[in-house]
């Protein structure tokens, strides 16, 4: 059950972390990796 | 319905096959992650399997990069695949963060935060030495 919980988690986390990383990088600072950043401070 | 002017249709044709193999990547790495953190439980002490998920990831990713650079022309979706998904999934910025502050001593904390970003760089570093990138 638990497993089934992390496969449904990170089917929707994984492309939330992608497009907020695109999102960012997109608008912003092309040679700092703002994005990943982005992603990681807000998880 | 869209038409090929849309520009939601220039959207989804664009990211969809993109967000669909990082989803899938991404259900992957993290039940990996979940089966090490079964096998790893660490009670209050050193965050062991967070430290080795972190420090193995970092160094696949690195050698990932390092072959794909390597090909000549790469499937566009196998980096988003392996890279955002599959190791995204399986590495943690979050519970790293977490279990730094959660630590009962300042000085496992304090060893955890620097072995974890030593470890993951020399992981990169190591991996790109053994592809031929300095």
């Amino acid at each position: 059950m638990s497993a089934l919980l992390v496969v449904l988690g990170a089917a929707l986390g994984a492309p939330a972390r992608y497009v907020v990383d695109k999102a960012v990088t997109a608008r912003l600072t092309p040679g700092f990796p703002l994005g990943t950043l982005a992603v990681n401070l807000t998880g | 319905m869209g038409t090929v002017d849309d520009p939601d249709v220039g959207l989804v044709a664009e990211h969809g096959p993109g967000v669909v193999v990082i989803a899938a990547g991404g259900a992957l790495g993290s039940l990996a992650r979940y089966g090490v953190n079964l096998a790893l439980p660490h009670a209050g002490g050193f965050p062991l399997a967070t430290f080795l998920e972190n420090v193995v990831g970092c160094f696949v990713l690195g050698a990932l990069l390092v072959v794909l650079t390597g090909l000549r022309r790469p499937h566009r979706l196998v980096r988003p695949f392996l890279g955002t998904g599959v190791l995204g999934g399986f590495t943690t910025f979050s519970t790293y963060a977490v279990d730094a502050v959660t630590r009962d001593s300042p000085l496992v904390a304090a060893g955890y935060v620097a072995g974890t970003l030593a470890a993951s760089w020399g992981g990169v570093v190591l991996a790109r030495r053994l592809g031929g990138v300095r």
